[in-house]
């Protein structure tokens, strides 16, 4: 893919296999450096190269990386929370 | 503004336009969803159809306890008459308006069948004075 090009679908790994390497990459290389001074914030991991990047909002995290990876496949989560969104009821803390 | 009215089932509905990157537009009936974290959320089969670029991907916490996988795209909504890039969340059988797309907003729901639906950007003014008298409630 062209830098600048925007993909409508994405097609070069399951969900699944996005989210099973995110939630490793995240647990083994990110978490312990971000808990502390982002809970509440937003990470977005490239799960090719594990970089990564923390803003406010996920729209803003994973622009950044985009800008930074044009490539870049995506796994995004709120730090602290265990998960993106949330639909209905309480944000949700994770226990571990 | 944003206007939109209480159906019979007493959900607040308001009507977005979406413009689509090929400069579709579409005007799409969306429920205000309160316990909603992100902007909007849109059926999967619509984000495909309005070709919306895709951005990332993230699980979601549902309401009844499961979690799902879904793909987030970007599209341009007109918002107080202004296009502006949200997110959105490819998941679930029809459109929900989350908090983030009413953020520094004021909402005003007359909860009744036909009621009225009211989103209105807060004030500056307003903005202040109501963090003013938040802070001295806090210790």
């Amino acid at each position: 893919m062209k830098i600048g090009e925007e993909m409508t679908t994405p097609t070069r790994r399951s969900r699944e296999d996005t989210a099973r390497l995110g939630d490793e990459m995240y647990e083994r290389d990110v978490k312990a450096r971000v808990e502390a001074d982002h809970d509440g914030e937003y990470v977005a991991i490239d799960v090719d190269s594990g970089d990564y990047t923390i803003a406010d909002t996920s729209h803003a995290a994973a622009k950044r990386l985009r800008e930074r990876r044009p490539d870049a496949d995506i796994w995004s989560l709120r730090i602290g929370y265990g998960v993106l969104r949330h639909f209905g009821g309480s944000s949700p803390r994770r226990t571990g | 503004m944003i206007e939109g009215i209480v159906n019979a089932n007493r959900e607040a509905v308001i009507s977005l336009p979406l413009l689509g990157p090929a400069g579709a537009t579409r005007e799409i009936n969306a429920v205000i969803d309160t316990g909603h974290s992100g902007s909007l959320t849109l059926p999967p089969t619509l984000v495909e159809e309005l070709e919306l670029p895709f951005k990332h991907r993230g699980r979601a916490l549902l309401a009844n306890g499961a979690v799902e996988t879904f793909d987030v795209h970007d599209v341009t909504v007109v918002r107080d008459g202004r296009p502006r890039d949200i997110e959105v969340d490819a998941v679930g059988p029809s459109p929900l308006a989350g908090m983030l797309l009413l953020d520094s907003h004021n909402l005003f729901v007359e909860v009744t069948d036909g009621g009225r639906v009211v989103i209105q950007a807060r004030e500056k003014r307003q903005r202040s004075r109501i963090n003013a008298s938040t802070s001295r409630l806090l210790p």
